[in-house]
């Protein structure tokens, strides 16, 4: 249940540059479901996978550029 | 205490300040913008619910990111209002301690009009306890929805937590750079502040409370 979700928020989480809570925040908004708080119990749906995942690279890659 | 909140208030209200035909106002080294509170709060809540409707499990994501939008607001708009000739001529001479910076810019934002804000509690370097009455979001808010079952004044509450990252994370009294490098230092060290409102008038409280602490790091 869940493990893939949880590694796209671990990878969130690690990466952030800045406040990972605002990052984790755009994530799940972006996703539409509460992941940071709540993967682990969320089925790792390849749909829902693909977009979080999709969402991460966005939110981290959207980071790198800003603070260029 | 040295502030003298009399004198503040007076001072600005005499300057003048006004909105040119961008609807900018020139001052403190920064431009504000002269617009109705109502817009603002139609924009913030409006985000608010479009953000959560499908899902109101994501409203404490939503008001994550409205909350940084106000630590990101504070850091310029403080930082700039406290690095300008104007609190060097105005509130500067009034400084006899790096609290006393605290209690200028509060005069300055009461001056404002944003609100009546007081400080009830300022411990160095710790914790700070403000009180703010005709909070334009508090009172925006019931003006176009039922009574809030959560505090909603998210700019005047990032807003503190601003003030206080600013003076004892930041050290805004050596006026360094407000880069976005210092903004991402200040706010995201372990140990910088976060206010939490503990009272609201939205959702029917007499009135508005922050209470900004270290986080635990």
């Amino acid at each position: 249940m869940g493990k893939e979700l949880v590694q796209v928020v671990e990878f969130v989480r690690g990466r952030a540059r800045g406040n990972a809570v605002v990052e984790l925040a755009r994530l799940n908004l972006l996703v539409g479901r509460a992941l940071s708080r709540n993967a682990e119990s969320i089925p790792d749906e390849p749909e829902l996978v693909a977009r979080a995942w999709a969402c991460a690279r966005e939110i981290l890659e959207h980071e790198r550029k800003a603070k260029r | 205490m040295a502030i003298d909140e009399r004198v503040i208030v007076e001072t600005v209200a005499g300057m003048g300040l006004a909105g040119n035909e961008e609807g900018l106002i020139p001052a403190f080294g920064l431009y504000l913008t002269n617009h109705y509170a109502d817009f603002y709060n139609r924009i913030s809540f409006g985000v608010l619910r479009a953000l959560v409707r499908e899902n109101p499990e994501l409203t404490e994501d939503a008001i994550a990111l409205l909350t940084e939008a106000a630590h990101v607001c504070a850091f310029h708009t403080f930082g700039g209002i406290m690095a300008s000739v104007e609190w060097d001529g105005l509130v500067q001479p009034m400084i006899e301690s790096r609290e006393d910076w605290v209690h200028g810019m509060i005069a300055v934002v009461n001056a404002f009009g944003w609100g009546r804000f007081r400080v009830a509690e300022l411990l160095p370097g710790e914790r700070l306890v403000v009180e703010l009455r005709d909070s334009y979001e508090s009172s925006g808010y019931l003006e176009s929805y039922p009574r809030a079952d959560g505090p909603r004044c998210f700019l005047a509450n990032g807003g503190m937590a601003g003030l206080m990252n600013l003076l004892y994370q930041g050290d805004i009294t050596r006026r360094p750079a407000l880069t976005e490098e210092l903004y991402r230092e200040v706010f995201s060290h372990p140990r910088s502040f976060r206010s939490r409102e503990r009272l609201c008038a939205a959702k029917g409280d007499s009135h508005c409370e922050f209470v900004v602490e270290r986080m635990q790091g």
